[in-house]
């Protein structure tokens, strides 16, 4: 097998792993807000959120960067906390169209930064030699589980909208992606919250 | 609404108030052929390695040895004996060394360790055999595989 595929595999399953809920999470509460047919959007997103965590695997790898690694383990949950404050900021106050604001890549590029430390306090052991194909082949790795937690995020938020249509809510005027939006950041919000105080530096 | 409760209450039972954990080892498998050995440099982590001591009561070599299987031909494991160890950040790397004057091409791996302490366990082996840059994955399970 080569190198790259071997590395390759090791991202992918770091990624697709019950072990792995702080990113799936993180992962699913950027595609709250996205529908099936806003595939294009959410995939801009979550490869925007692979190029952040890049650059700060191959600076921390290639010993450029030190973290701490409490402080990072830390901040990756109030990153979930902020992206699920900002989904409800933008279901109360923005019309579905401005959803697709091209902020967002930004914002997940930038909170990427801070998931690409958390891998790389583990990495930077244990890559000590022959970095680049190692380090390409686990990030395609993980762009490629990212896209697997997409899909499959995909198909249970397609699940939670079946569900809310019945509600009468809907019939009050609210939008059945507004309360999916709202409803999926609250519960990831909430859980990532605990995480965050149990991970507390201080 | 019991369906949207159970999986609220599965994700605070999720094992993440740490962050996500790298259950993985990497090896760094190479031969000499003029003397007629192979040498193995296992990196893994230091907390795992303790735990997994700890939990099987075995002195470090006895363990690799268990865990890290070299096979000739003739279908008998391979001894090996340590090359020495060392200590860095947090990882411990270890060294195994056995003899093959027909270097790894003979022989075949099984490479299990930290398997036995977790689940999605991965153990990445680089080979450089003849010349030539091979690697190979070993998940939970995983069977003996030729290096020829």
């Amino acid at each position: 097998m080569s190198e790259l595929f071997t590395f390759m595999q090791l991202g992918f399953r770091h990624i697709v792993d019950v072990e792995a809920m702080d990113h799936i999470l993180f992962l699913m509460v950027l595609a709250a807000i996205y529908r099936l047919r806003d595939a294009k959007n959410a995939l801009w997103v979550i490869t925007a959120f692979t190029v952040g965590h890049s650059i700060t695997l191959a600076l921390a790898v290639t010993g450029l960067l030190h973290l701490s690694s409490r402080v990072i383990e830390f901040l990756i949950p109030v990153t979930i906390v902020l992206t699920a404050i900002e989904n409800l900021v933008v279901a109360r106050k923005v019309q579905a169209q401005s959803w697709r604001s091209r902020y967002r890549p930004v914002l997940a590029g930038t909170f990427g930064l801070v998931h690409g430390a958390g891998f790389a306090t583990y990495l930077q052991s244990l890559f000590v030699d022959r970095i680049a194909v190692p380090l390409f082949g686990f990030n395609v790795g993980i762009e490629l589980g990212q896209v697997v937690v997409l899909v499959t995020a995909a198909m249970v938020l397609t699940g939670i909208d079946k569900l809310i249509e019945r509600t009468p809510a809907v019939a009050r005027g609210w939008s059945g992606l507004q309360l999916r939006t709202i409803g999926v950041s609250l519960v990831i919000g909430v859980v990532a919250s605990v995480w965050a105080v149990q991970r507390s530096p201080w | 609404m019991r369906g949207p409760m159970v999986a609220l209450l599965m994700l605070f039972a999720a094992p993440t108030a740490r962050a996500h954990p790298m259950h993985s080892t990497i090896t760094e498998l190479s031969e000499d052929r003029v003397h007629g050995t192979v040498r193995a440099v296992i990196r893994v982590f230091s907390d795992d390695f303790h735990s997994v001591l700890a939990r099987t009561r075995v002195d470090p070599l006895r363990y690799v040895a268990s865990a890290f299987v070299l096979t000739g031909r003739d279908g008998r494991a391979v001894p090996l004996r340590s090359c020495g160890t060392k200590e860095t950040s947090g990882v411990i790397w270890f060294c195994v060394e056995a003899d093959s004057k027909d270097g790894l091409a003979a022989l075949s791996l099984r490479a299990s360790v930290l398997c036995d302490l977790y689940d999605d366990q991965i153990n990445v082996v680089q080979a450089t055999i003849g010349g030539a840059r091979r690697s190979y994955l070993f998940t939970r399970g995983a069977k003996a595989r030729s290096l020829a």
